[in-house]
């Protein structure tokens, strides 16, 4: 498979990145094709918590973009409520074989610490956010606490 | 560890030796009778010690000779001296019959599955050998293959030959640690393990015996890397045709192509997977011979490696390619705008120029008669119809072709040519296809004419 020793290198080199918002990466010794990992965003209201979320690359990867899923929820507006995100450099049209797993992590946590009402999966809390924006970092700071994963100590 | 016995260097004997030669060329010769000697043939193979039989592999044809029926033997005891007539008591363990385009049999005991995971060789008929021959095939000292048919009136052949198997138990360490060792250090140095008939069998089962050796080589293993510079830029794969592309990355010719066929898709130019320039015949891809070679050799070297033995590896000359598209879409622009960086492509490697012609020269090549056989009037005219032609020295025997010609081929050979009404001229094949098809009209300018019409036209008109 194409994918394998690509992606084994780019594990080696985000493993000893050692992102700080990009923690606790798992991968399956039997799939390399799912990775799970931890996002520890910075900016209110999420830095309360951290999200867990799921990268799966397609067998024909590094043709074929990766996709990006939560699986913890989020108040988000470019997040809907099953996980989905909309990231630009992930998308089938502008997905560049060069581009590495690393700057699309990096462009997933800059987009969950500020997010894009312009171009949003829920329009409700784009216009919250946009209209609104006290009341949507209360909102989300509470969604946060309630539902996100724990930050890790360090 | 499984271990392929048919090697010399194994101190494995056997009086054909070619089927055992360490030299490919005339172990590929393999065995051929004499062609008075007719079925059966027998081959005596004696082992360097006891061993217990996983699997032998008979290739059973050589060019166009064929044995098409083969029995095997085994002795179980030391029969001392070499002796090709020293039959002893060999006891039989397996016969096969083979159709004529099976290449050849693959004698499998019951050892063989759990324990070596060779794979039969594609084309190759299996055999198990029955169950209760299993105790009968520890502690072999020789392997009798008798040739029992041919195929037609072919003479006795055995293309290439492999025997599979564990040193036995009661094989005395000493000489068990030598064979052990003697095939470890045959598959370091040897390049091609085996010829196209033979397959390596996984070589990681742990035998107590050669713990030590495992352990050695597993740890080479680890500390083995391949080269930065030898691994594609985008899928990491060591590369089997580099391509330096223009933003100075080098990636694999089919990670290029895959590329492109993936940006077709969304109507995008091929371009620079790094920079997304579009390549253009100043800005295009090359390939990198020296790296290419460079990674030739290095994995010639490391050809024993285990992570190097699925490695893509290019076969013959790049002109027989025909999807290098990326690479002769810079070489077509290098044929209309003569840039002298695009002299930077290795002439060896350059695909086919593809044959781009302007339409002047396309004229000359199909001139027949030459000027100086022509009238004086029909020089003047035919140079002024072909104002780009250079002074030079035309083939002669065929009109040339004119814009007046209303001929499909372009007047390809010396055919007589027929003028129609309206002066258009055609020459007789595509005369006779026109009427064929019953459309009696130019194919020029759409004038008809009747079949009486068209008025052959002479050389020196």
């Amino acid at each position: 498979m194409a994918a394998t020793r690509r992606l084994h290198k780019e594990l080696e080199d985000i493993k000893k990145s050692g992102l700080k918002s990009f923690r606790d990466i798992q991968v399956d010794e039997q799939n390399i094709l799912t990775w799970h990992g931890l996002i520890v965003p910075e900016n209110a209201p999420y830095n309360k918590g951290a999200f867990r979320i799921e990268i799966n690359f397609p067998a024909e990867y590094p043709f074929k973009p990766p996709k990006i899923a939560f699986k913890t929820k989020i108040y988000h507006p470019n997040i809907d409520e099953k996980g989905q995100v909309c990231l630009p450099i992930i998308s089938a049209e502008n997905w560049k074989p060069a581009t590495k797993t690393d700057q699309v992590i990096q462009a997933l946590v800059a987009l969950v610490n500020d997010p894009e009402p312009e171009h949003p999966l829920r329009a409700d809390l784009a216009e919250e956010y946009s209209k609104d924006k006290k009341k949507f970092m209360k909102n989300a700071e509470e969604f946060t606490k309630k539902n996100s994963e724990k930050r890790p100590s360090d | 560890m499984a271990v392929n016995f048919c090697h010399e260097r194994l101190g494995t004997r056997i009086f054909v030796e070619n089927l055992i030669s360490e030299d490919l060329v005339s172990k590929n010769r393999g065995f051929l009778a004499d062609s008075f000697v007719r079925p059966p043939v027998d081959i005596i193979v004696q082992f360097p010690c006891p061993i217990k039989i996983c699997c032998v592999f008979v290739n059973t044809k050589v060019g166009s000779q064929q044995s098409t029926g083969c029995e095997i033997f085994i002795q179980s005891e030391e029969s001392g001296g070499y002796d090709a007539f020293n039959y002893g008591t060999f006891i039989h363990v397996g016969k096969h019959y083979l159709d004529g385009d099976k290449k050849g049999i693959f004698f499998a005991s019951a050892l063989h599955s759990p324990s070596c995971k060779s794979t039969p060789i594609e084309n190759f008929d299996r055999q198990e050998i029955s169950a209760r021959m299993t105790k009968t095939l520890s502690s072999v000292w020789s392997l009798r293959i008798r040739i029992t048919k041919t195929y037609g009136s072919s003479v006795p052949a055995i293309g290439g030959l492999a025997v599979w198997g564990y040193v036995d138990h009661c094989c005395p360490a000493p000489l068990a640690r030598t064979v052990l060792h003697k095939w470890h250090s045959l598959n370091q140095s040897t390049t091609i393990q085996s010829s196209s008939t033979l397959k390596v069998i996984d070589e990681r089962k742990i035998n107590p015996n050669t713990e030590a050796i495992q352990i050695a080589s597993a740890a080479r293993d680890d500390d083995f890397e391949i080269p930065e510079e030898f691994l594609d830029g985008l899928t990491c794969d060591i590369m089997a045709m580099p391509v330096r592309l223009p933003s100075g990355n080098v990636v694999d010719e089919r990670t290029l192509e895959r590329f492109a066929k993936q940006e077709a898709c969304w109507g995008r130019p091929p371009s620079d997977p790094f920079t997304a320039q579009p390549i253009t015949a100043s800005h295009r891809p090359v390939y990198d011979t020296a790296l290419k070679a460079r990674i030739d050799s290095f994995l010639l070297k490391e050809s024993h490696r285990p992570c190097l033995k699925n490695v893509p590896r290019t076969t013959g000359p790049i002109q027989t390619r025909s999807s290098d598209t990326l690479l002769r879409l810079g070489d077509e622009s290098k044929a209309t705008d003569k840039q002298p960086s695009t002299s930077a492509y290795p002439p060896a490697a350059a695909p086919p120029q593809p044959t781009v012609i302007d339409p002047s020269r396309r004229w000359l090549s199909s001139v027949a008669t030459s000027l100086q056989n022509l009238t004086g009037r029909r020089t003047t005219t035919v140079r002024s119809k072909a104002p780009n032609s250079s002074p030079v020295t035309r083939p002669s025997g065929v009109l040339p072709r004119s814009n007046t010609s209303a001929c499909l081929c372009g007047f390809q050979d010396a055919r007589p040519v027929y003028s129609l009404p309206c002066k258009h001229r055609i020459c007789r094949s595509c005369l006779l296809n026109l009427k064929a098809n019953d459309v009696l009209s130019c194919r020029e300018c759409q004038l008809p004419f009747g079949l009486h019409e068209p008025v052959l036209q002479h050389h020196h008109l």
